[in-house]
């Protein structure tokens, strides 16, 4: 199935030579348009190629790949890129169609790729097979669902760790609760889980980067483009992410000697965390950028406090000695997740009026439907944890359990939607 | 005798002048391991050698130099310290005046590698140790701290001299003006060095009169004593969790920025002298911070102080990228930080040793848990300059460095748990095993 163009964020809109394949650069051409295998015949091999994004972009490894009619590369030295324009010179050679392939992430560190041909003198077969529009973003449905993943596992992990260390601290600690050995036990029992999540996500992040940067490379685990990715933006941020992970495992060390300086140190990074990941979000990109990366950075603290305390609270629900103090730990948590969820509407609302161009952008774009879609389940999920609150006690944990579910399903379009281009 | 009556005497003990030499022996070796990082570019120039290439034999000196050491006290006591250091001294000068005519990498390698890092395996900290212990009964601590300040500082402070005289010279000046101040050490130490107090009819500084001299040669086989230390250490999980925050310490100091951050800075438009100042300034910095560290470890849990240390360090490297984009004003702070922390991991490292192992076998245990330290030198010096090769720049290398420097906060942070805690044993008890 042919990934639309829209997949990519940064997009060509303009090359010379130009891009016969791409609908967006070419209008009128169709998939399967002979033009598009072949592309445009020049009378001679051009000095350079300059390819025109939409927006300032960063190069990945060497940028730009022109391969000759007989598979040798002609691409000449790095590749330049001012803003939004990138040129790379190249070394005459003959006759015959040239393929180029190319690589860039945008300023948030979303991957885009693409392949088109150009002929000179005359057209040819080139090298490694055919040119189609079909090619185009070849690899992008795979390097989505594991960009989707991806970005799921991390805020997955980020709840059940900071998520739970803040129902430690609203929740328990204020109930004088948090010293218990099997309550800690069963606490940091969750944290570690979620350090190992927040781990685990960063690889399958790399491979999702190199997997939708497809294009001309020897798969997703090819050494070269997981190199190139490693040395681009995207690595610096990886970077910082992994390093969030391992210092949130030095403090979860550190508290055996004084837990609650150490907790309040991690909850401290927790908001590091969220405010590491806006650099990878669509919030890079808003104007003004400080308020995209405000309102990013408090939503994804409220989505950990919410999710957080649910899972805490399941987590401490069954534990013999706090049976007495149950309803207290419930209400406790009740009132933490109302006020993430006011949180979470305000500043969702506001990400949404930066990010959709209009309310009908809900229903005509895909980051729109998306939208709604996560919209939707967050309802569900509220609307779950309204009902176990009128539940009996004894039915309260099974509510819980479905409203954490409907958490997760809310997690995993929260990724989706961070790998999908918004329409403004 | 006490200090001030020979004070009054006019007439110095001879300790002090004992330690003088071994100061600046110390020094020009410590000088010597730095000219390297200079050499790099230089050499890649006129040679056409890879990074790669010229980081192999970087890394063999590093680790010769390290293993060495554990063998290098029981040698001393075999052989004498006076005819250990002239046999180095004359090793190390030989082999790096003979750099000025190699032409193919494996001279290099065999030169500066097994040749250099061999000579200046003696001439490390356990020779600090060495005259401490054998000439001082009193002031110990002062004379172990400033031989290890020369050690430390001497890697970083000649950089700008060698720097600027590879720049205007080149560098086979600059290696001959480092084999120069060996061949100038050598009729130093030959004339006023001498092996025990006993042989100029003295005791230790400060002994008092029912002190008993260690004998002067000893009978024990130095391979088994060192090898008897690492098999009681290798059964210990904290001897692991040591060891691998020191190998990591060593792979994020000497291995990684030591050797290749006058290269990265370079590739940055930074000029080489002032690449090379940076790193002396770090030594100017790390004199206060292991003076700072010193006086810490006394006062505060180490654990915890070795955990800010490396968790600081990493956020340094992680944040370096930036830095060497910003071209000055990050750097500059990198500078000041990462010296700060440069040496400063050692003091808590001894102590905690002692306070694990016991005083007796702090000096065995020690010496391979630095071994561990050259190791990671080692690792990172040929790591760094493969995935320089291999990449094109040195972001991945100092990512990783930073994110393994946060693993060793984690792992200093988890020492003695399996034991309940870690008591601290004040120096004064002797042979306290726990």
């Amino acid at each position: 199935m042919r990934a639309p163009a829209a997949m990519a964020h940064a997009t060509l809109v303009g090359s010379d030579p130009p891009d016969l394949c791409s609908p967006v650069a070419v209008p009128r051409s169709l998939p399967g348009d002979p033009r598009c295998a072949t592309g445009v015949v020049l009378p001679g091999v051009p000095s350079a190629v300059r390819l025109t994004f939409n927006e300032p972009v960063e190069l990945v490894g060497r940028g730009v790949r022109v391969l000759a009619p007989t598979g040798r590369r002609v691409d000449r030295g790095p590749a330049r890129a001012s803003g939004s324009v990138v040129t790379m010179p190249l070394d005459p050679a003959g006759a015959g169609t040239y393929v180029v392939v190319w690589r860039v992430i945008a300023r948030d560190t979303h991957p885009s790729q693409g392949i088109f041909a150009f002929s000179v003198g005359r057209p040819s077969v080139p090298a490694g097979g055919a040119v189609t529009a079909a090619s185009q973003g070849a690899g992008s449905i795979s390097g989505l669902i594991l960009q989707v993943a991806a970005r799921a596992l991390h805020l997955i992990g980020y709840a059940l760790s900071f998520g739970v260390l803040a129902f430690r601290q609203t929740v328990l600690r204020s109930l004088g609760l948090a010293a218990g050995a099997d309550v800690n036990r069963r606490i940091w029992r969750l944290v570690g889980i979620g350090v190992l999540a927040l781990l685990i996500a960063e690889p399958l992040a790399l491979v999702a980067q190199t997997s939708s940067l497809g294009a001309g490379t020897r798969g997703p685990l090819d050494p070269e483009a997981i190199g190139d990715v490693l040395d681009s933006s995207f690595g610096r941020v990886l970077a910082q992410r992994l390093g969030a992970a391992l210092l949130l495992w030095v403090l979860v060390g550190a508290t055996g000697t004084g837990p609650d300086r150490a907790v309040g140190a991690a909850l401290l990074l927790g908001v590091a965390v969220a405010c590491i990941d806006g650099q990878a979000a669509h919030a890079a990109g808003a104007r003004p950028e400080w308020l995209g990366l405000g309102l990013n950075t408090l939503h994804v603290a409220a989505m950990g406090a919410w999710v957080g305390g649910v899972v805490g609270l399941l987590g401490v629900w069954r534990i013999g000695s706090l049976a007495a103090r149950r309803r207290q730990i419930a209400v406790r948590t009740g009132r933490v997740a109302i006020a993430s969820l006011a949180v979470l509407a305000g500043t969702g609302t506001g990400m949404a009026a930066q990010h959709l161009a209009g309310i009908s952008s809900l229903f005509n774009t895909t980051y729109g439907r998306a939208l709604a879609a996560k919209l939707g389940v967050l309802l569900v999920a509220a609307a779950l944890a309204w009902a176990a609150t009128h539940a009996p006690e004894d039915r309260r944990r099974a509510w819980w359990v479905r409203e954490a579910a409907a958490l997760l399903a809310v997690l995993a379009l929260a990724g989706l939607l961070a790998s999908l281009p918004p329409p403004v | 005798m006490s200090g001030v009556d020979r004070l009054l005497r006019g007439r110095l003990h001879y300790g002090w002048i004992v330690a003088g030499v071994t100061f600046l022996t110390l020094l020009t070796a410590a000088g010597i391991r730095s000219t390297p990082g200079v050499l790099i570019i230089p050499l890649e120039k006129e040679f056409g050698w890879t990074r790669t290439t010229v980081s192999l034999a970087v890394s063999i000196n590093l680790l010769l130099y390290g293993l060495f050491g554990p063998f290098a006290a029981a040698l001393m006591d075999r052989l004498g310290v006076r005819r250990v250091m002239l046999a180095s001294l004359a090793l190390v000068a030989t082999g790096v005046g003979l750099t000025t005519f190699m032409h193919t990498p494996l001279q290099l390698i065999l030169l500066w590698g097994v040749v250099v890092g061999l000579g200046t395996g003696t001439m490390a900290l356990v020779l600090g140790a060495y005259i401490a212990t054998r000439w001082f009964a009193e002031r110990r601590g002062i004379v172990m701290g400033v031989l290890t300040a020369s050690v430390a500082t001497g890697q970083l402070l000649f950089l700008p001299s060698l720097a600027s005289i590879v720049v205007v010279h080149g560098w086979r000046w600059a290696v001959l003006g480092v084999s120069g101040a060996a061949l100038v050490m050598i009729p130093l130490v030959f004339v006023l060095m001498r092996d025990d107090p006993a042989d100029v009819g003295l005791q230790p500084y400060g002994a008092g009169a029912d002190h008993v001299a260690a004998p002067a040669r000893s009978s024990v086989n130095p391979a088994t004593a060192a090898l008897a230390g690492l098999s009681r250490g290798a059964r210990s999980r904290d001897f692991w969790l040591l060891s691998g925050s020191f190998f990591i310490c060593g792979a994020s100091t000497n291995g990684l920025i030591g050797t290749h951050l006058i290269p990265a800075s370079m590739e940055h438009g930074i000029p080489e002298v002032t690449a090379a100042t940076l790193l002396a300034t770090m030594g100017v910095f790390d004199l206060i911070g292991t003076l700072a560290s010193g006086w810490l470890s006394d006062r505060v849990d180490n654990r915890y102080l070795l955990c800010w240390y490396y968790g600081l360090r990493g956020l340094s490297l992680l944040f370096l990228p930036y830095a060497l984009g910003t071209q000055f004003l990050g750097l500059a702070a990198f500078a000041v930080f990462y010296g700060l922390d440069w040496v400063a991991t050692v003091p808590p490292t001894v102590r905690l040793t002692a306070d694990i192992f016991g005083k007796r076998n702090v000096g065995v245990v020690f010496g391979w848990i630095s071994a561990g330290h050259q190791l990671g030198a080692a690792t990172a010096a040929f790591g760094a300059g493969a995935a320089r090769v291999w990449l094109g720049s040195y972001q991945v290398a100092f990512m990783t460095s930073g994110l393994l420097c946060l693993i060793a906060s984690g792992l200093v942070i988890r020492i003695g748990a399996s034991r309940g805690g870690v008591s601290q044993v004040s120096p004064a008890e002797v042979g306290a095993s726990i």
